[in-house]
């Protein structure tokens, strides 16, 4: 009985050490304990912002079968609906495709208030901090702009989510006016903050510069311009921006059209804003593999429109047209000429291995030449007789070869505002096809529905905007759903 | 190892004989006059002893010296001793006590007699199956046990199997039983344990039995008792056998020449739709014409397989010391080319007794395992087994130099896949597993009937996988050669200490208490390792250095513990009225803060009707009880960690020649007040015997309801998460279970018994967190591109319904469209959907529940013949009223460049054609979602085994035997059913709960024949 005694207290000690026992020490991840210490702690959270963009489900691939698959550049063949009926434009709240938008879009902006919350709190330089929560608050003004564009009204969640009783977890829609004021607060916060690009250290390229923050807002104050609560300022506020940008001298087009695509010449004095891949154990971008032919290695998602093929280009225009659409190519599968469909060759990397998901091939969301065309069409819109508007659209024709000067637009060739907008629209085809615009700019620019129908597709007006994905619409009781979707 | 067999055999030989001897032999037979085998044949006083053979014979050498008592026992048989004088023959009638009553069942933390028992407790011992040979432990269970229900969820050799004990209580934690591996809780996959050693399996069903196990037996718990050596026996056990599999079903698709005509109308199709990206057609006439059948690529996979099983065992003791060593290899290959399975283990059991007081012992198994799988396989859905299906037929296996083709052809008309026959030969994707299980003991008699048990124990596994895809394959060619090694570790400990007390007090009360405190840590970690870019395939994923590109390597790690109390008390008053309590106090880790400690109490009470005067009386009653229960169980079978809120780590990629950069970002929103979920469950059961326990019945009704349910709430992603971990939920089952055994025929020579056993179990979600309906489930690629889910989890249905879209036909005509008011671009061809609201469109809000997963009844019936020396049994099982999402057929059936069934052939192509196949191109089906004409009927009746036995009088020729079966077997030998694909009993997404019942290119089941022979020496 003593041993039963023995036992017992025996017993009684183990209880005591049994909270130490059962207490949880995590070991493969961070809590909110023991991060958010340090300037690297800061580092990191912004790496782990920018980590959300190489996802396939969103700059990896989605931003363009959502801004240029639903255009008149680029289609996908027969079979995976989602993509089919994006190109159609009769897409439903069930798109997939729609669904990856909006969920990635909002899982970057998630990490981008967690910096933006928890960052200021560090005790580290200020002007580190600062820049990177300015990168934060460019991100997720980047997330909000193509959601804005997208879905119209949409919840604008600006804080972390805490706990399963947060009233934002069930958010209501914003108007877009006031999500465009918060894009621009964050943009403008940006601008402020972040690093010049001639000051961003070679090792740290892709981190946001305030040439980004003033490029982007640059396009933000464009898009609004066109919509019905624009601000009377927009289009001033836009050339303001473009002018920005140009003047820094460490921005210039570069020489040769190919090198902007380069993947051994990344951040050149082109680039402005970059989604950086980069072979294994990097993130590799799935893009190009979509594009190429199955003969050429590739996986034969998507092609180039046979009225781009044919007619996008003047024979003059030959630089650009070479490097960005081919009906044939050497086959890295066998070192053959092959000739295929016509599709988009813009994007090529020496690296890329047959068939495989991963090449080196940055996702160019902002360069100069885009913000030379952005400069023409503020200055287009502010006064259609003001002749500057040609400069920075002939500086861009220049670049690809067309410098004579009957290859450059003047009033004589290019007459009224709307003749200008045609051009305009041709033009950024020629030069930025494929690089996740298309559809914006078409809206922007009132010429979608017109272009669509040069393809057949009639696009009626609920489908100038994106439904919310079915899936968020039953879970959260708190969205209504855009006209005509259900 | 041959040679030292032999050698001990010789040497264990001739040990036997050497002492001076005089020789009686004897036959025992039943008071029916049948004889008995296997009745223990003991020299009073001694450790001489003999078994009996099939005919009752027995002959025991013993001593010089006169007289000597026999005695002689038999489990279900009265003892009896009887005195031999000089060397003769004699003869032994053994009666037969009421059959079953006094054996012994294992249960939660000690043993019970079955007529003491008040719980629903079912047991399958290795007696009731020695005939037939057991390829997995699992196998002993299925179509065996009522209430239980198992499925093999693909053919893989090796792969896991899911089971459900008294339906589904969890929605989004683990729905598998609790594993108790000769004591040791926790010790789930019975994939690496030999079933040769099992003694026996017990199946702990309500609360009365399971609550023992507190916050892990909600879901039912498995107790696994292996062999020990029996004193007085010294038994050598040889049994191998091999066998051979084949593939059971092909699916029927097209040859080359109907592919090719199909492939020609897509194309078609497709330009008369956009003609502004119009292509030749794939295929000219003539061409099709020389086409004939071309590659049936299904035969180009699978292979006639071989399997085999050797083992060894040496078993027995003294009154002191219990022994039982075995050895085990198992081999089966896959049915599909460069799959298997390899098993080899040693089991070594012991027990001593030290002194009158003090016992200890060990039960040790290690165990190494191979599994070769289809690295192509790299999620559901995907690999070799559903590649095959897609391919052309008109595409080769081999080029004209006898070397794999590459790819699919032609491009771009039919999907890019490369050949799946050379993927899966030429990679390879191998799982070693190493285990070792031991737990040792130690058990002192403090006071006669109250003892005390220590025991300590760990479980150890081990499991290093190398994948190798060389450049030579289309996916091998993706990235050069793709190199993996991961090694994963898990370490369990446990300690256990229990005191347990058994008195009677005046043969009217009567008490077995035990109680005690146990604790337990799991640890598990990983490591992961890669590279690609491979200049040479010689070394495999041996040397992962020589991929020139190295990936980022992964390591993660968990520990989790727990710390328990418990307590059971059994009181019996007059034998009659059975009273069980039970209580455990568990803390476990993975909890809230707040809420680390969970109670669960049950408490059982059971009349023996059978021992009273009135009942005693009714001469066919043999036996009869009555039991209830009730008590609350719980489960705690989430992650670790996940009440914390967690920073993951993530990557990016900076500088102008970009290199990784780490990144942290947050993965979930926590939830402090996480706790276990909790099953409340009421039973109420009868045992009863009839004429001398000839016809047995077992019969239960239970009600279980599930709070609490650890639920994974889908939140709106605005939120930038997707879902959020709550106790919030009710699930309710409820169902009535009953097996029968009866000794229908019970002669000297002809014997004839069968056991069937029913079950049938309602599930119904009561709340979901506030929500009427949440979805649910997967689907894999081929439907429901959409982001949605087949299935929804709705508030007053099952777990595990299909919801979509009802088909009602075929649109024949425009005309037929333009009158139904339709609107939308339907052309005639085109399903017809049915517009359940009435509104002339299709949408969302016509979808509905299509189909439900689970079945309505349950069963199995066992039939064992025996005639003389020979025996034939036969085991059934099925199951009713399920259905399946046959989602193979989607990708084979909706206008895909995949393969088509061959029923396609008959696809729509002008009014009256068809009102079952749409028009070759219509997609709608696919885009769609679920619609019901992929929804089948999943009942079906299999013949699961059939065995003959003969048992060979060989113990008549030599002594050295003491018997010898040869028997063949059977396995999977026909399936009654109306399902299409290959397997009725098919659930692609294996242990997800909300994704039961869907077929989604599974590896097909084989058909096995074997051929085997075990002796005993």
């Amino acid at each position: 009985m003593k041993k039963t005694t023995l036992y017992i207290g025996a017993a009684l000690i183990l209880f005591s050490s049994c909270k130490k026992f059962l207490q949880e020490k995590p070991q493969t991840f961070l809590t909110p304990g023991n991060f958010y210490q340090t300037a690297a702690d800061a580092t990191a959270a912004l790496n782990g912002v920018f980590s959300g963009l190489e996802a396939q489900a969103y700059y990896g691939r989605t931003v363009w079968i959502i801004s240029e698959n639903s255009a008149d550049l680029l289609y996908p063949p027969n079979g995976n609906s989602d993509r089919v009926t994006l190109y159609q434009n009769n897409y439903t709240s069930t798109n997939g495709e729609i669904a990856n938008w909006w969920n990635s879009s909002f899982k970057m902006i998630k990490g981008a208030n967690d910096v933006i919350a928890h960052v200021p709190g560090i005790k580290m330089d200020t002007v580190a901090r600062n820049n990177i929560v300015g990168n934060a608050r460019f991100l997720r003004a980047m997330a909000y702009f193509d959601l804005v564009r997208s879905f119209g009204d949409i919840p604008l969640i600006t804080a972390p989510v805490v706990g399963s009783t947060d009233t934002s977890l069930y958010a209501h829609r914003t108007p877009a006016a006031k999500v465009y004021q918060q894009i621009i607060s964050d943009l403008q916060f940006a601008e402020t903050w972040c690093t010049a690009e001639n000051k961003i250290a070679s090792g740290n390229k892709g981190l946001v510069s305030t040439g980004a923050a003033s490029a982007m807002l640059a396009r933000v104050y464009l898009t609004r311009a066109a919509t019905s609560f624009a601000d009377p300022s927009d289009n001033q506020n836009a050339l303001a921006e473009c002018n920005k940008v140009i003047g820094y001298p460490y921005y210039t087009l570069l020489t040769a059209y190919k090198d902007i695509f380069d993947c051994a010449k990344k951040y050149g004095p082109e680039h402005i804003f970059c989604v950086q891949f980069a072979l294994p154990p990097s993130t590799g971008n799935i893009t190009l593999r979509m594009f190429t032919p199955s003969a050429l290695g590739g996986s034969a998602s998507f092609f180039c429109q046979n009225s781009f093929f044919n007619n996008g280009y003047s024979a003059a225009d030959s630089i650009r047209r070479n490097w960005n659409i081919a009906n044939k190519a050497v086959s890295i599968v066998n070192g053959t000429t092959v000739s295929t469909t016509p599709f988009f060759y813009k994007y090529r990397d020496s690296l890329w291995t047959n068939q495989s998901n991963n090449s080196r091939v940055n996702w160019i969301v902002l360069r100069l030449a885009d913000v030379y065309l952005m400069q023409s069409e503020a200055l287009n819109n502010i006064d259609p007789t003001d002749p500057a508007k040609f400069d920075g659209l002939n500086k861009v024709r220049a670049r690809a070869g067309l410098k004579d000067p009957t290859q450059q637009l003047n009033f004589s060739n290019t007459v009224t505002a709307s003749d200008f907008v045609d051009s305009l629209v041709a033009d950024r085809a020629r030069e930025l096809c494929v690089e996740g615009e298309r559809r914006w700019d078409l809206i922007r620019l009132g010429r979608f529905k017109q272009r669509m129908s040069t393809l057949g597709i009639t696009i009626d007006d609920n489908h100038l905007l994106m439904p919310i994905p079915l899936s968020e619409i039953q879970v959260n009781k708190n969205l209504s759903q855009n006209p005509g979707f259900n | 190892m041959k040679r030292l067999l032999i050698a001990t055999l010789v040497l264990f030989f001739c040990t036997m004989v050497k002492a001076q001897t005089r020789k009686i032999t004897g036959r025992v037979i039943s008071a029916a006059n049948a004889p008995l085998s296997g009745v223990t044949v003991q020299v009073k006083g001694s450790k001489t002893a003999t078994t009996t053979d099939v005919d009752g014979a027995f002959s025991l050498a013993v001593p010089e010296q006169t007289p000597v008592i026999l005695v002689f026992s038999s489990v279900g048989f009265g003892t009896k001793e009887v005195n031999v004088t000089g060397g003769s023959t004699i003869s032994v009638i053994l009666t037969e006590k009421v059959q079953g009553l006094n054996d012994v069942v294992v249960v939660g933390y000690g043993t019970a007699r079955k007529r003491d028992l008040t719980g629903s407790v079912a047991s399958v011992s290795a007696k009731d199956l020695d005939k037939t040979p057991i390829i997995r432990a699992d196998q002993m269970l299925q179509g065996r046990v009522s209430g239980l229900q198992l499925t093999q969820t693909d053919g893989q050799p090796g792969s896991v199997t899911s089971i459900r004990i008294r339906g589904t209580n969890s929605i989004n934690s683990g729905n598998e039983p609790l594993y108790v591996i000769d004591g040791f809780a926790g010790a789930g996959d019975l994939n690496s344990i030999n079933p040769g050693d099992i003694q026996s399996i017990e199946v702990l069903k309500d609360a009365s039995a399971t609550a023992i196990y507190g916050s892990r037996g909600a879901n039912g718990v498995i107790l696994v008792t292996t062999k020990k050596g029996v004193s007085g026996q010294h038994v050598i056990t040889v049994d191998g056998y091999n066998g051979v599999q084949k593939v059971a079903k092909k699916l029927k698709l097209m040859n080359a020449q109907q592919f090719g005509t199909y492939l020609d109308s897509l194309q078609s199709a497709a330009n008369a739709v956009n003609p502004a990206s119009a292509l030749a057609l794939p295929y000219t006439a003539d061409q099709i014409s020389k086409l004939g059948k071309g590659t049936d690529w299904q035969d180009a996979l699978y292979r006639t397989a071989p399997m085999q099983n050797y083992q060894v065992g040496f078993s027995g003791g003294n009154m002191d010391t219990r022994y039982y060593l075995s050895f085990n290899y198992f081999e089966q290959e896959g049915i599909m080319k460069n799959t298997g399975f390899q098993r080899g283990t040693i089991r070594m059991n012991l027990d001593k007794k030290i002194s009158e007081k003090l016992r200890i012992g060990f039960t040790s198994q290690i165990a190494y395992t191979s599994q070769l799988i289809d690295v192509t396989k790299t999620d559901i859905g995907y690999g070799a087994a559903g590649s095959v299906l897609n391919m052309n037929p008109a595409s080769p296996v081999y080029d004209s130099t006898g070397a794999f083709t590459y790819q699919n052809q032609p491009l771009p008309y039919v999907s890019v896949i490369g050949n799946p026959v050379a993927g899966i030969v030429l990679s390879t994707d191998r799982i070693g597993t190493f285990r070792g299980l031991v737990n040792f003991f130690g058990e002192y008699e403090i006071i006669p009937g109250l003892r005390l048990r220590s025991s300590i124990g760990a479980d150890y596994s081990s499991a290093t996988e190398k994948r190798f895809i060389p450049t030579t394959t289309y996916l091998g060619s993706q990235s050069n050669g793709s190199g993996y090694q991961g090694t994963s570790n898990r370490y369990s400990w446990l300690n256990e200490n229990t005191l347990t007390y058994t008195k009677t007090f005046n043969n009217i009360h009567a008490v077995d208490i035990v109680g005690g405190f146990t604790i337990q840590a799991f640890d598990t970690s990983a490591y992961t390792s890669s590279s690609t870019g491979f200049f040479t395939n010689t070394l495999g994923a041996n040397n992962l250095a020589i991929g020139s590109n190295v990936q980022t390597p992964g390591a993660s790690g968990t520990l989790n513990t727990l710390a328990s109390y418990f307590g059971r008390v059994n009181y019996r008053l007059k034998e009659k009225y059975l009273f069980t309590f039970t209580m455990r106090a568990d803390g476990s880790s993975r909890f809230g803060t707040a809420h680390k400690w969970g109670y669960f109490p049950s408490g059982a009470f059971a009349w023996r009707m059978s021992d009273e005067n009135f009942i005693r009386n009714i001469r066919a009653i043999s036996d009869l009880k009555l039991r209830t229960s009730y008590g609350v169980t719980g489960n705690q079978e989430i992650g670790s960690y996940q009440s914390l809120s967690q920073y993951v780590t993530n990557g990016y990629s900076l500088g102008s020649s970009p290199v990784r950069v780490v990144g942290i970002t947050p993965n979930n929103i926590a939830n402090p007040n996480l706790s276990w979920e909790s099953t409340s469950s009421a039973d109420g059961g009868v045992d009863l015997g009839l004429l001398s326990n000839r016809i047995t019945l077992t019969a239960d009704y239970y009600y279980k309801t599930t709070t609490k349910l650890l639920l994974n709430v889908s939140v709106p992603q605005s939120s930038g998460f997707s879902s959020i971990l709550l106790n919030a939920g009710k699930v309710r089952n409820q169902g009535f279970e009953v097996s029968v055994t009866s000794r229908n025929i019970d002669g000297p020579m002809l014997k004839w018994t069968t056991t069937i056993n029913y079950a049938t179990n309602r599930n119904k979600v009561l709340n979901l967190n506030g929500t009427d309906s949440v979805l649910a489930g997967k689907t894999g690629p081929y439907i429901l591109t959409n982001g949605l889910a087949p299935s929804r989890l709705i508030v007053g249905q099952p777990i595990g319904n299909f919801y979509g879209y009802v088909f009602k036909g075929i649109w024949q005509t425009q005309d037929q469209i333009t009158k139904s008011g339709i609107k939308g671009k339907y052309v005639p061809g085109d399903p017809i959907i049915a517009d359940l609201n009435h509104d002339s469109l299709i949408t969302g809000a016509d979808q509905t529940i299509v189909g439900h997963a689970q079945p309505k009844f349950i069963y199995g019936m066992t039939n064992d013949f025996s005639y003389g020396r020979f025996n034939l049994s036969v085991f059934l099982q099925g199951v009713y009223g399920n259905d399946i999402l046959n989602v193979t057929k989607y990708s084979h059936t909706t206008g895909g460049t995949n393969n088509p069934f061959v029923d396609v052939v008959g696809a729509w192509n002008g009014p009256g054609t068809s009102n079952t196949v749409p028009r070759v191109y219509s997609s709608m089906e696919k885009g769609l979602g679920v619609v019901s004409n992929f929804i089948e009927k999943g009942s079906y009746l299999r013949i699961q085994t059939v065995t003959l036995s003969y048992n060979a009088p060989l113990p008549k020729v030599t002594h050295v035997f003491k018997s010898s079966l040869i028997y063949f077997t059977v396995q999977n030998v026909a399936t009654i059913t109306g399902y299409s694909g290959y397997n009725p009993e098919v659930s692609s997404y294996g242990l997800d709960n909300l994704s039961s019942g869907i077929d989604l290119n599974p590896y097909p089941p084989a058909r096995t024949f074997i051929a085997g022979i075990k002796m005993t020496f």
